[in-house]
C-alpha cells in the first residue's frame, strides 16, 4: 500500500480546520466535566468565538499565498479558498455572539451546540478546498450533518425536530443525487480530481457527451440545493423558520458562502471550449436557476408577514443574485443573437474579467455574510420562546414600534434591511453593484435587468419592516426585550460592516481583488 | 501695483491658486455648523460664526486679490498661452462620460478677483449688519445658515473656471434666494413669492443648459472640420473639458467672423456645420442661438425683461437679504455671465442689439414702474431691476467693463439703499409705506446722510460713482458702432437716457417723501429711533465706498488713457478685444481724455430729474393735497402703480393655460396611467403572483423531494436535447 508522503506544507492550509476542530473537541471535553453543583457555562461561547476568531486570522494571513495542490491533488490551498474561510469565520464568530444570548435566554446553552457550530465550520473551511469529488462529498457531509443536527437543537417544540428531519431528509435526498451525479462523471471522463477533469472534458464531451451532461447536471442539482436555488429550495423556509435563528443565520450566510464556492470550482472546467454544440451550456443553466430564484424568491417573500420565513425567501433571491454573478463568470464570448447572446463588453481580456467577476461574487458573500447575520441576530433579540401560537413569533407587528422601544436595534434592523435591499450607503448596493456590472461587462444584460426589477420588488418587503419599526405605534401589552451585550455586540460590528463598507468598499476590493484567484493548472 | 509686488514677495502663487477653494469652504463650513448645530450654540455664537466665516473668506480674497495684481503670476491656460493676472487651479476630472469631460477648477482673475472682493465684503457687511436686524427673530440660525450658503455659491459661481461648476453656483444661489425669500414662510404670500422666483428662475436655467448643450457641440464639431484652425480648442478641451471659460475665448478665437475677413479660413461663422446634430446650420447661426440662450437663463437671474417679475416680489425676504441677494451680488450674475462669454457675443451683433435692447427696455419700463411704488423695498427692487437694465445695455454696446464697473458701483450704493430702507423699517415699526413715514431726516441722522448719499450716487450726480459708472456705459452706447445694427443701437442709447432721468426722479421721490418734510399723520410710532452701531458702520462704510468708487473711472494711471477700471480689467477682456477687433463687429472709437461733454450732457439730465421730483413732492403736490389729478396723469399713474400690468399679463397667457395642461397631465398621464395602472397594477399583480406561488409551499417533504426531482430531469432531458447528436 502506497503511503502519500505528506508534509506540513500539506497541513498548513487546513491549519483553520484544524482550529476550529479543536475548539469543537475542547468545548466537548469540558461539558463533560460540568457537574450539576458548579454549572458554569459562560466560557463555551467566548471559546468558541476564540477559535473562530484564531481560524479566521490565521486563514487571513495566509489568503495570499499562491495557490497549490495539496494533499495529492485532493485539495487546493488558493487565495480564493482562504477567503472563504475567512467568510465561514467572520459568520461563525457573529453567530456565536448571537446564539450566546439567545439560548442562555431559552435555557439551552450547551457545549455541544459549539461545538457543533465548529465542526460545521471545519467543514465548509475543507469545502472550500476540496478538488475532489469524494473529498467534496465528505466536507459537505461534516458540514451538512452538523448543520442537520443544530437545525434541531431546540428540540422541545415540534417545529425544530421538524425542521431538522425535513433537512436531513431533503439534504440526504440531494447528496445522494450529487455522488450519482459524481460517479457519472467518473465514469465519463476516469477522473474525480477536478484538476484533470478540465483537460479529460473535451474528449469525454465529443464521445460520451449524454453521461457527461447527467453527470455535470446532477452534480449541479446537489449544489444547486445547498444553495437554495430555485426549484431546489423547497427546504429553505421551513428549516430555516424551524432552526434556532442563530443556526439559520449560519446557515444563510457559511453553508451558501461554501457551497458557491464549490459550485465555481466544480464547474470552472465546463467554462472551455468543448465545441460547437456545447456553447455556452452551463452559462444558460446557470442562467436559468439565477432568473428563476431571483423571482420567484422575491415574489414568495413577497406576502409573508412573518419576519423569519421572510429572511428566508430572502436568502434564496440572495441566492439567485449570486448564480447571476456565476453565470457571468462561466459566461464565454459567443456572438451571434438570440436572447442570451453573450456579447460581452470586455473583449479580449476574459482572464481579467473573470477575475472581476469573481471578485464581485467574493464581496457579495462578504456583504451577505455580515447583512444576513445582523438581520438574523435582530430578530434572535427580539423573538421570544417559542411555545408562542404558530407564526407567531416573528410577526411583523413584534416589530412595530421598535424605534421607540429600542431605537438602537431598530438602527441596526434598518440598516440591514436597507443592505438587503440594496440602498446605498450600504454595503449591500455595492455588493449588487458589482455583480451586476459583472453580469452586464459578461453580456448578460437581460438577466442583469431582471435582477434589478426582482431586487426593486424585493425593497417591497423590506422597508415594511423598516415601515413597522418606524411608523407603527406600538401595540398593547408588548414587553421590552432584555439585552444581551452579546448579540448587541454583534449587531454593533455587523451595523458598522454593513456602513463602513458600503461607504468605502475600496478598503476591502484590494485584499478581494488579490483574493479573487483559483487555482487552476 | 509696484508696490504690490514687492510685498507679496512672499506669498506662494502657486500654493495659493491650490488653497483657492478655501475661499469658498469657509462660508460653506460656517454654512454647515449654523445650519447643524446654530441651535445648540445660541445667538451670539452664530453671530460670530456666520459673520466670521465670511470675514475670513473677505481676508483671503484679499490676499488673492494682491497676488493676481502681481504681474508674475499667471493662471494655466491648456488653451494657450498662460493667463497674466490671474491664478487658477485644476483639481482633476469632476466627471467625464465618453469624450465628454467636466474638470473641478476654481480661477480668478482681475474681474472675478474684483466680484471676490464686492461679494466677501459687502457680504460681511451685510451679516454684520443682520447680527442687529434679526435680534428678536427666532430662526437665526437658519438665517445665517442660508445666509453662509449663499455666499459660498456666489464665490463658486465666480470663481468657477468651466460654465458647468458655474451652473452650480448659479442654481446654488437660485436655492437660497429661494429659501431665503420665503424665509418667513409661515405667511403665504411670502412662500409664494419664494415659489415665484424659483420657478421664474427655472425657465431662465433652461435656456443656460441649452445654451451650454449648443457651445458643447460647436467645440465638438469645429475640430473634425477644421484640424488646423481648432487645434488648440480640441488639445485644451481633451485636457479640461470643452465648457472651460479659456474654452469660451479659444472657441471665439477659432471662428473667423466671416470668409472674406478672414480669406483662407477653412470655417467662419458662415461655413455650415458639416456633422453632429447641428449638420446643415451655420456656425453664426448656432452661435447667435445660444447666445440668445444663455440671455434667457441671464435674464431670469438678473431679472429682466420678459423674467423680471420675480425680484420685485422677492422683497419679501429679510431687507439684508434683499441687499446681499437681490441687489448687491447674485442678481448681477447675468452680467458676469456675459462678460464671461464676451468673445463670442462679440461674434453676433445680432445678440448683442438684442441684448441692448432687452436691457434698455427693462431698465425705463422698471424705471417707469418705480414712479409710483409706495413701498420703499418696491422703489428699490425695481430700481435694482433698473440698473440691471442698465448693465445689460452696457454688454449689449460692447462695453463690458463700463458695465463690470456699474456692478461694482450699484452693488455698493444698493447695497447701502437697501440697507439704509431695512434701518427705517427697524426703527418704525416695520413701516414700509413712504406715505406714512417723512421727517425721518431729524430722527435718524446716520440713516437719512448715508440714504442721501447713495440716493445721489444712484441719481448720477457729480462726482459719485453711479454718475461715472452709468455714464460709461451711456458714453459707450452713443459712440459705439454695431455695423447694421445702427438703428437699434440709436434706440437703446435713448432707452438709457430716459432711464436715467426716470431714476434721478423716482429716487428723489422716495428719499423726499421718507426724509423730507413733516413726520406722516399715519406713522406707526410717534418717534423713530436710530439704529444700533452694528447697523449704521455697515451703512456708513457703504456710503464712503459709494462715494470713492468713482475714482475708478478717472484715467488716473500714467502712460495709458483708459479710465482706471478699463485698464485695470484689460486683461480679463484681451481676448475679446482681440476677436472684436479681427471680427470688425464693434467700432470703437479712441477715446482720449474725458467725455465732458457727455458728462456734461449726463449731470444736466440727472439735475431735471431730481429738480422736478424735489419740486413736485416737496412743494406742488403738498400744496394741491385733497385735489384730484387730471385724466391722463391719473391713467398713467395707474398704469404704473399697477406695473403695467405685467403679471396679469402672465397669468392669462402663461400660467393658466400651462396650468391647465398640468391638471390634464395629472389626472390622466399621473393619477390614471400611472398611479393606478402603473404603480398599483404592478404590486397587485406581483403580490397576486407571490401569494400563488405560496400554494406550492405545502409544507410535505415527499411533495419538495418530487419537484426537486421533476425539476431535475426536466432540466437535465433539456440539456441531453441540445447536446446529444
Amino acid at each position: 500500500m502506497n503511503i502519500p508522503s505528506l508534509t506540513f506544507l500539506d497541513f498548513q492550509p487546513v491549519l483553520p480546520a484544524l482550529l476550529l476542530a479543536v475548539g469543537g473537541i475542547v468545548l466537548l471535553l469540558t461539558e463533560v466535566f460540568q457537574s450539576a453543583a458548579t454549572i458554569n457555562r459562560a466560557y463555551q461561547s467566548m471559546v468558541a468565538l476564540a477559535f473562530s476568531a484564531v481560524a479566521g486570522a490565521v486563514a487571513a494571513a495566509t489568503t495570499l499565498e499562491p495557490a497549490r495542490e495539496v494533499f495529492l491533488g485532493f485539495g487546493v490551498s488558493d487565495p480564493f479558498s482562504g477567503a472563504v474561510t475567512v467568510l465561514v469565520c467572520v459568520g461563525l464568530g457573529l453567530s456565536v455572539l448571537v446564539s450566546a444570548g439567545f439560548l442562555r435566554h431559552r435555557n439551552a446553552e450547551r457545549g455541544e451546540f459549539y461545538a457543533l457550530l465548529l465542526f460545521a465550520g471545519a467543514g465548509m473551511s475543507l469545502l472550500a478546498m476540496s478538488n475532489e469529488f469524494i473529498t467534496l462529498f465528505i466536507n459537505l457531509e461534516v458540514m451538512s450533518v452538523s448543520t442537520y443536527a443544530l437545525s434541531a437543537w431546540l428540540r422541545r417544540g415540534t417545529r425544530p425536530s421538524e425542521a431538522g428531519f425535513k433537512y436531513f431528509i431533503l439534504g440526504a435526498f440531494s447528496a445522494a443525487i450529487l455522488v450519482y451525479g459524481a460517479s457519472l462523471l467518473y465514469g465519463a471522463t476516469g477522473t474525480t480530481k477536478l484538476s484533470e477533469l478540465a483537460g479529460l472534458l473535451p474528449a469525454a464531451v465529443a464521445s460520451n457527451p449524454g453521461l457527461t451532461y447527467l453527470g455535470a447536471g446532477l452534480v449541479a442539482v446537489g449544489l444547486a440545493f445547498k444553495v437554495a436555488a430555485v426549484p431546489f429550495h423547497m427546504w429553505t423556509p421551513d428549516v430555516y423558520e424551524g432552526a434556532p435563528t442563530p443556526v439559520s443565520a449560519l446557515m444563510s450566510a457559511g453553508v451558501k458562502a461554501t457551497a458557491f464556492a464549490s459550485l465555481v470550482r466544480v464547474f470552472l472546467p465546463f467554462a472551455q471550449d468543448l465545441g460547437p454544440n456545447h456553447a455556452q451550456l452551463m452559462t444558460y443553466a446557470f442562467a436559468a436557476l439565477a432568473l428563476l430564484t431571483m423571482v420567484v424568491g422575491n415574489l414568495m417573500a413577497l406576502p409573508q408577514r412573518n419576519v423569519k420565513r421572510m429572511l428566508a425567501y430572502s436568502s434564496v433571491a440572495h441566492a439567485g443574485y449570486l448564480l447571476l454573478g456565476v453565470a457571468a463568470l462561466f459566461a464565454r464570448p459567443t456572438g451571434g443573437e438570440g436572447p442570451l447572446a453573450v456579447t460581452p463588453l470586455l473583449a479580449g481580456a476574459e482572464g481579467a474579467a473573470r477575475q472581476q467577476t469573481l471578485q464581485a461574487i467574493l464581496f457579495y458573500l462578504l456583504a451577505y455574510t455580515v447583512t444576513s447575520l445582523g438581520s438574523f441576530g435582530a430578530l434572535a433579540a427580539l423573538e421570544r420562546r417559542e411555545d408562542e401560537p404558530r407564526g407567531t413569533a416573528w410577526d411583523l407587528e413584534k416589530f412595530a414600534g421598535l424605534s421607540q422601544r429600542k431605537p438602537g436595534w431598530a438602527l441596526a434592523m434598518a440598516a440591514m434591511m436597507l443592505s438587503l435591499g440594496g440602498i446605498p450607503p450600504t454595503v449591500g448596493f455595492m455588493g449588487k453593484l458589482f455583480i451586476f456590472r459583472a453580469a452586464v461587462d459578461a453580456g448578460l444584460v437581460w438577466l442583469a435587468v431582471a435582477g434589478v426589477l426582482a431586487s426593486a420588488a424585493g425593497v417591497y418587503y423590506y422597508l415594511r419592516v423598516v415601515v413597522y419599526m418606524y411608523m407603527r405605534p406600538s401595540q398593547d401589552g408588548v414587553t421590552v426585550p432584555e439585552r444581551q451585550w452579546t448579540t448587541e455586540l454583534a449587531l454593533v460590528l455587523s451595523t458598522a460592516a454593513v456602513v463602513l463598507l458600503g461607504v468605502a468598499p475600496g478598503t476591502l476590493s484590494a485584499w478581494l481583488g488579490k483574493a479573487s484567484v483559483l487555482f487552476s493548472q | 501695483m509696484a508696490l504690490h509686488s514687492s510685498m507679496l514677495t512672499w506669498v506662494n502663487a502657486a500654493g495659493l491658486a491650490e488653497s483657492l477653494y478655501f475661499i469658498i469652504a469657509l462660508p460653506l463650513l460656517g454654512a454647515f455648523i449654523s445650519g447643524v448645530f446654530g441651535r445648540l450654540l445660541g445667538r451670539a455664537n452664530v453671530n460670530l460664526l456666520a459673520t466670521a466665516a465670511v470675514a475670513g473668506s473677505f481676508m483671503l480674497s484679499l490676499l488673492v486679490f494682491a497676488a493676481i495684481n502681481n504681474a508674475g503670476v499667471t493662471a494655466p491656460n491648456p488653451f494657450g498661452d498662460a493667463v497674466p493676472y490671474a491664478l487658477g487651479h485644476d483639481y482633476g476630472t469632476w466627471f467625464a462620460a465618453g469624450g465628454f469631460r467636466v474638470n473641478f477648477g476654481l480661477a480668478v482673475d482681475h474681474l472675478s478677483g474684483t466680484l471676490l472682493l464686492v461679494i466677501t465684503g459687502v457680504g460681511t457687511l451685510i451679516h454684520l449688519y443682520s447680527t442687529s436686524y434679526m435680534e428678536h427673530d427666532e430662526g437665526y440660525w437658519r438665517f445665517f445658515a442660508y445666509l453662509n450658503l449663499f455666499v459660498a455659491m456666489m464665490l463658486t459661481l465666480v470663481m468657477a473656471d468651466n460654465l458647468v461648476l458655474l451652473f452650480v453656483g448659479w442654481e446654488g444661489v437660485g436655492m437660497c434666494s429661494y429659501l431665503l425669500i420665503g424665509f418667513w414662510y409661515k405667511n403665504p404670500a411670502y412662500a409664494f413669492a419664494g415659489r415665484k422666483a424659483f420657478i421664474t428662475n427655472r425657465v431662465g436655467d433652461f435656456g443656460f443648459l441649452l445654451g451650454s448643450f449648443l457651445l458643447v457641440l460647436m467645440v465638438a464639431a469645429l475640430p473634425a472640420q477644421a484640424p488646423s484652425q481648432a487645434g488648440r480648442l480640441e488639445a485644451g478641451a481633451a485636457q479640461v473639458g470643452p465648457l472651460n471659460l479659456r474654452g469660451v475665448g479659444a472657441l471665439a478665437t477659432a471662428l473667423p467672423y466671416s470668409a472674406a475677413k478672414a480669406p483662407g479660413a477653412e470655417v467662419t461663422l458662415e461655413s455650415r456645420v458639416a456633422s453632429g446634430p447641428l449638420a446643415g446650420f451655420t456656425y453664426g447661426g448656432v452661435l447667435t442661438a445660444a447666445l440668445l440662450l444663455f440671455l434667457l437663463g441671464a435674464a431670469g437671474k438678473s431679472a429682466q425683461v420678459p423674467l423680471y417679475v420675480w425680484l420685485p416680489d422677492a422683497m419679501a425676504g429679510p431687507t439684508p437679504v434683499s441687499a446681499l441677494i437681490h441687489a448687491a451680488t447674485m442678481v448681477t450674475a447675468g452680467v458676469y455671465l456675459f462678460c464671461r462669454l464676451s468673445p463670442l457675443l462679440v461674434l453676433s451683433p445680432a445678440a448683442m442689439a438684442t441684448v441692448a435692447l432687452i436691457g434698455g427696455t427693462t431698465a425705463l419700463l422698471a424705471a417707469l414702474i418705480a414712479f409710483t411704488q409706495n413701498d420703499i423695498k418696491k422703489v428699490l427692487a425695481y430700481s435694482t431691476v433698473s440698473q440691471l437694465g442698465l448693465m445689460f445695455l452696457g454688454v449689449g454696446v460692447g462695453a463690458f467693463w463700463a458695465a463690470a464697473f456699474h456692478l461694482v458701483t450699484h452693488a455698493f450704493f444698493k447695497a447701502c439703499l437697501f440697507l439704509g430702507a431695512g434701518s427705517v423699517m427697524h426703527g418704525n415699526g416695520d413701516e414700509t409705506d413712504i406715505q406714512k413715514l417723512g421727517g425721518l431726516r431729524k430722527e435718524m441722522k446716520v440713516t437719512w446722510a448715508t440714504f442721501a448719499v447713495a440716493t445721489l450716487a444712484i441719481t448720477g450726480v457729480v462726482p459719485l460713482s453711479g454718475f461715472f459708472s452709468k455714464d460709461a456705459i451711456l458714453h459707450a452706447a452713443h459712440t459705439h458702432v454695431v455695423p447694421g445694427f445702427e438703428g437699434a443701437m440709436h434706440v437703446a442709447y435713448a432707452l438709457g437716457l430716459l432711464t436715467a432721468l426716470s431714476t434721478a426722479f423716482y429716487m428723489t421721490r422716495a428719499y423726499v417723501l421718507a426724509f423730507e418734510g413733516e413726520r406722516s399723520k399715519d406713522a406707526k410710532v410717534p418717534h423713530a429711533h436710530e439704529s444700533a452701531a452694528a447697523m449704521t458702520a455697515p451703512l456708513v462704510v457703504l456710503a464712503v465706498l459709494s462715494v470713492l468708487g468713482a475714482a475708478w473711472a478717472f484715467p488716473l494711471l500714467p502712460g495709458t488713457h483708459e479710465p482706471v477700471f478699463e485698464n485695470f480689467l484689460l486683461p480679463v477682456f484681451s481676448v475679446t478685444e482681440q476677436v472684436r477687433a479681427a471680427a470688425g463687429t464693434v467700432l470703437v472709437p479712441d477715446h482720449a481724455g474725458l467725455p465732458w461733454g457727455a458728462y456734461v450732457q449726463a449731470w444736466v439730465i440727472a439735475l431735471i430729474g431730481a429738480g422736478s421730483a424735489f419740486f413736485l413732492y416737496t412743494r406742488f403736490f403738498p400744496s394741491r393735497a385733497g385735489q384730484p389729478l387730471p385724466a391722463a396723469l391719473a391713467f398713467a399713474r395707474n398704469l404704473s402703480r399697477n406695473k403695467f400690468y405685467a403679471d396679469e399679463l402672465y397669468e392669462a397667457v402663461l400660467i393658466r393655460p400651462l396650468k391647465f395642461v398640468a391638471r390634464l397631465a395629472y389626472q390622466v398621464l399621473d393619477a390614471l396611467v400611472i398611479d393606478t395602472v402603473a404603480v398599483r397594477g404592478t404590486a397587485w399583480v406581483t403580490a397576486q403572483v407571490g401569494s400563488a406561488l405560496r400554494l406550492i409551499q405545502t409544507g410535505d417533504v415527499q411533495a419538495y423531494a418530487a419537484i426537486m426531482a421533476a425539476a431535475a430531469l426536466g432540466g437535465i432531458v433539456y440539456a441531453l436535447s441540445r447536446v446529444m447528436p
